[in-house]
């Protein structure tokens, strides 16, 4: 692993040449991800809001501080996490399948062949694409899931769309959201790098590949929930 | 001599591959590499193109020892090395054109109008038709890939052709125009022509000579008409897979 960092790192500056292949992943890893992620953060969104507000009803009996409560959650860990996970399976899955396949069936040795470094025209530009489209997709993420926190804030709790964003500023700052950022680009380079690692190792046919991929998308997933607690923890420092 | 190979061993972990081959191969050879499955022909390929480094001896080229050429200088090589794996390795998100042109646009600065002459020309040579070159590989059969792959290979006019089971998976009839293909583009192009294989009787009608491995090691090596005289089992095995 150390070594195919190394070989993606050295790769970084040839490949920023490949605008091609850069804006081909972005198209797939940001564009073509937008939706379900949308999607599917509003719902956890929606979810986090009924069950604090249950919850503070039942302990404090009131949910007023539910859009600050959400909006901390959300900002600080739900939009970056959940977007993360979601490109895991969808994004990482898909990386892997792909260079397994190009193993197995030798393209990547015919790319070798015909001078081309695998590391600066596969793995480099899927990283480069995956930091920023990762980045982008959180900031929607997180816009997406407050605007949801406000509307069923509104509709189900009865609480006027104004208070929801008054209640939140009291909670959270400029800080959350750059934090959830820097957390986006930690996570939209490890799902790449782990992803294009079982990829290039690959073995065995499509058996192999089936393991490449399994095995990409539950390691990337472990790595982005550690990585989501060290960073937590050293972000605590800051608020 | 063009290829020569000395004491040459490659392992993987404890398992020895390749023990101290030894021989070499001359300018314009059509040589067979033969074997059971496992015995390192395959690895052998990959070590002249430097895909895997072998832990000791020597692989000499027109006399240079490359096995400890660096990446920049194994590109040297390979330009003069082409080589036709067992599967076309063709690179998917292109077409049949592109894959093709990929090599000349990579490594020489022809124009446009060079490039499709020469793909036509080497189109013609392993016997396709234009009509395939704006298709993506997956549309074509697995027979016209190799093909394909063939001439991706061809078009950068190397002086060694290495080929690493290149019937694998075909049928009877695909099998035979393949082979024949190996035979004349050698002759058309004036490639030396290594070809890892288990089939005797195609080594038996267009190779000049035959390396037979066994566990890593070197257990025959001569001109074609030698093998029937050769007394190893293995060798016999073979042989008698062609006798009437």
């Amino acid at each position: 692993m150390t070594t195919f960092l190394t070989q993606t790192l050295s790769a970084l500056p040839a490949s920023l040449n490949r605008k091609k292949q850069i804006f081909e992943q972005l198209h797939f890893v940001g564009y073509q991800s937008l939706f379900i992620i949308c999607i599917c953060v509003s719902f956890a969104a929606i979810v986090t809001v009924l069950e604090s507000s249950f919850h503070m009803k039942l302990v404090v009996q009131s949910d007023s501080m539910v859009p600050g409560f959400s909006s901390i959650l959300i900002l600080r860990e739900l939009g970056s996490v959940v977007t993360a996970l979601l490109l895991t399976s969808r994004v990482g899955a898909g990386m892997a399948a792909e260079l397994g396949s190009m193993k197995i069936s030798e393209q990547i040795e015919a790319l070798k062949l015909l001078g081309v470094n695998p590391y600066e025209y596969l793995v480099a530009p899927r990283f480069i694409s995956s930091i920023l489209g990762t980045v982008f997709l959180v900031a929607i993420a997180n816009v997406v899931c407050l605007y949801a926190s406000m509307l069923v804030s509104s509709s189900l709790l009865g609480m006027p769309g104004p208070l929801f964003w008054q209640t939140m500023n009291q909670f959270v700052g400029y800080k959350d959201f750059i934090f959830s950022l820097i957390k986006a680009a930690a996570f939209g380079s490890v799902i790449p790098l782990i992803s294009c690692y079982y990829g290039f190792n690959t073995e065995m046919g499509a058996e192999g590949v089936g393991q490449a991929t399994t095995q990409s998308v539950v390691v990337a997933s472990v790595a982005i929930i550690v990585i989501d607690f060290i960073l937590s923890y050293v972000f605590s420092y800051f608020y | 001599m063009i290829l020569e190979f000395k004491n040459l061993t490659k392992k993987f972990g404890e398992r020895t591959v390749l023990n101290s081959i030894h021989f070499s191969i001359k300018k314009s050879e059509i040589v067979f590499i033969l074997g059971q499955s496992g015995t390192g022909k395959s690895v052998l390929l990959k070590s002249i193109v430097g895909l895997l480094k072998p832990e000791v001896g020597e692989i000499l080229f027109k006399g240079s020892n490359i096995v400890n050429f660096n990446e920049m200088q194994m590109q040297e090589i390979r330009k003069k090395c082409g080589m036709v794996f067992q599967q076309p390795a063709l690179f998917d998100s292109l077409t049949i054109y592109e894959n093709i042109a990929y090599g000349l646009r990579r490594h020489f600065k022809y124009t446009e109008e060079a490039i499709q002459d020469k793909i036509q020309k080497v189109l013609s040579s392993v016997h396709l038709e234009q009509n395939i070159l704006q298709k993506k590989p997956q549309q074509v059969s697995y027979g016209m890939q190799k093909r394909v792959s063939l001439a991706r290979t061809l078009v950068l006019e190397p002086e060694i052709l290495l080929f690493d089971e290149p019937t694998t998976g075909l049928d009877p009839v695909t099998t035979t125009a393949i082979n024949r293909l190996i035979k004349e583009v050698s002759i058309q192009y004036k490639t030396t022509s290594v070809v890892v294989s288990h089939d005797m009787k195609c080594a038996m009608d267009i190779a000049n000579r035959v390396i037979f491995l066994d566990k890593g090691s070197v257990i025959f090596a001569g001109p074609t008409d030698e093998i029937k005289l050769n007394e190893h089992p293995l060798v016999r095995g073979f042989f008698q897979e062609v006798e009437p």
